[in-house]
């Protein structure tokens, strides 16, 4: 077994042994994800349609408002009756137009199901954001003979996934800079330093992050027992 | 005060040297900027969350640049700062002024 292929099922077996939760948590979440996504959007699709019908009758009134409008400034010249016709209409006409004006007002889409939209936008985006992730290990992985590829592979654990292809490919442009006046042995010190430094910062800021998680579901369990 | 109300030294010389490298500025120009003319040395990891957190506060943008083969085919993050950095940039260095200002501390003026 050469050792690419020994670096490769090492790869292999640490990314899957990282992103197990995330699978697991994928499999049983995604789909309802999904479907809360296509209710959400279905419900905002529905309030658009009565909104956008509400607005055309809202403008028809209007028009014929202002059709009568023009009718009143001859009405003097009209018998009584017909007077009295006018009038009642223009009346029953500005009812309507209030009433229209009122529940386009009231016309929202609910609070469940924007907290719904929210929710399911925020999971959306944890998924996108392990996509990256898994783009950027495979083009690690495509690299498997580079010198320094456990490094870079100890990096891409701790970076914030939004940066690491960059973060990377940083290192990489000057390693190649550096290396050309000093030398490979001193570029390569440079990098191992680079990636200590890098590990030692951004470690403690996961550790951290998933103290404060661990902190919330202990409070929250504690608030559920009523303790 | 909340977070988004101040921001850190290191976040002074990030915001800086975004600022001094106009459209250049991405991570490994970002960190050579700060070592040579702060003469701070700083790991690419610092580097990177520092600016995660500034884009996070909406201080700051990027855009993705072009990939080199250099780079091992990985493209370059250019970041620029936005008017809310600029201004809170501006407030943190009035700050820092008028609380040395009258001082005598050696080698500042």
């Amino acid at each position: 077994m050469t050792f690419q292929s020994r670096r490769a099922i090492f790869s292999k077996i640490l990314f899957r042994v990282y992103n197990a939760p995330t699978l697991c948590w994928a499999a049983f979440i995604l789909p309802f994800v999904c479907g809360a996504q296509r209710l959400t959007h279905s419900i905002a699709v529905r309030v658009h349609r009565k909104a956008a019908a509400i607005h055309e009758m809202h403008s028809e009134l209007n028009r014929r408002a202002y059709e009568l409008r023009s009718q009143l400034e001859k009405l003097k010249g009209l018998p009584p009756l017909r007077q009295q016709e006018v009038l009642a209409l223009h009346s029953a006409l500005i009812t309507d137009l209030e009433h229209f004006r009122a529940k386009s007002s009231r016309l929202k889409v609910p609070v469940s199901v924007r907290a719904m939209a929210s929710v399911a936008q925020h999971l959306k985006n944890t998924f996108e954001r392990r996509l990256r992730e898994y783009e950027s290990f495979q083009k690690l992985a495509a690299r498997v003979d580079s010198e320094t590829y456990y490094l870079d592979l100890l990096l891409w654990f701790v970076l914030p996934s939004d940066f690491v292809e960059e973060a990377l490919g940083d290192l990489t442009e000057e390693y190649l800079i550096r290396s050309e006046p000093v030398g490979p042995s001193q570029a390569q010190a440079w990098y191992r330093r680079q990636v200590h430094d890098s590990v030692k910062v951004c470690f403690w800021r996961k550790l951290e992050r998933i103290a404060v998680i661990g902190t919330i579901v202990d409070l929250l369990i504690k608030l559920v027992r009523g303790k | 005060m909340g977070q988004r109300d101040h921001i850190g030294e290191f976040e002074q010389l990030v915001l800086l040297a975004i600022l001094r490298l106009k459209g250049d500025a991405y991570g490994m120009k970002i960190r050579r900027e700060i070592e040579e003319r702060a003469g701070r040395s700083t790991s690419i990891g610092a580097l990177y969350l520092t600016l995660d957190r500034l884009q996070t506060k909406g201080f700051i943008t990027s855009v993705l640049g072009e990939a080199t083969e250099q780079r091992g085919g990985r493209a370059k993050r250019y970041f620029t700062i936005n008017p809310s950095g600029r201004e809170m940039l501006r407030a943190s260095l009035k700050a820092l002024h008028k609380m040395s200002e009258g001082l005598a501390i050696a080698g500042v003026a």
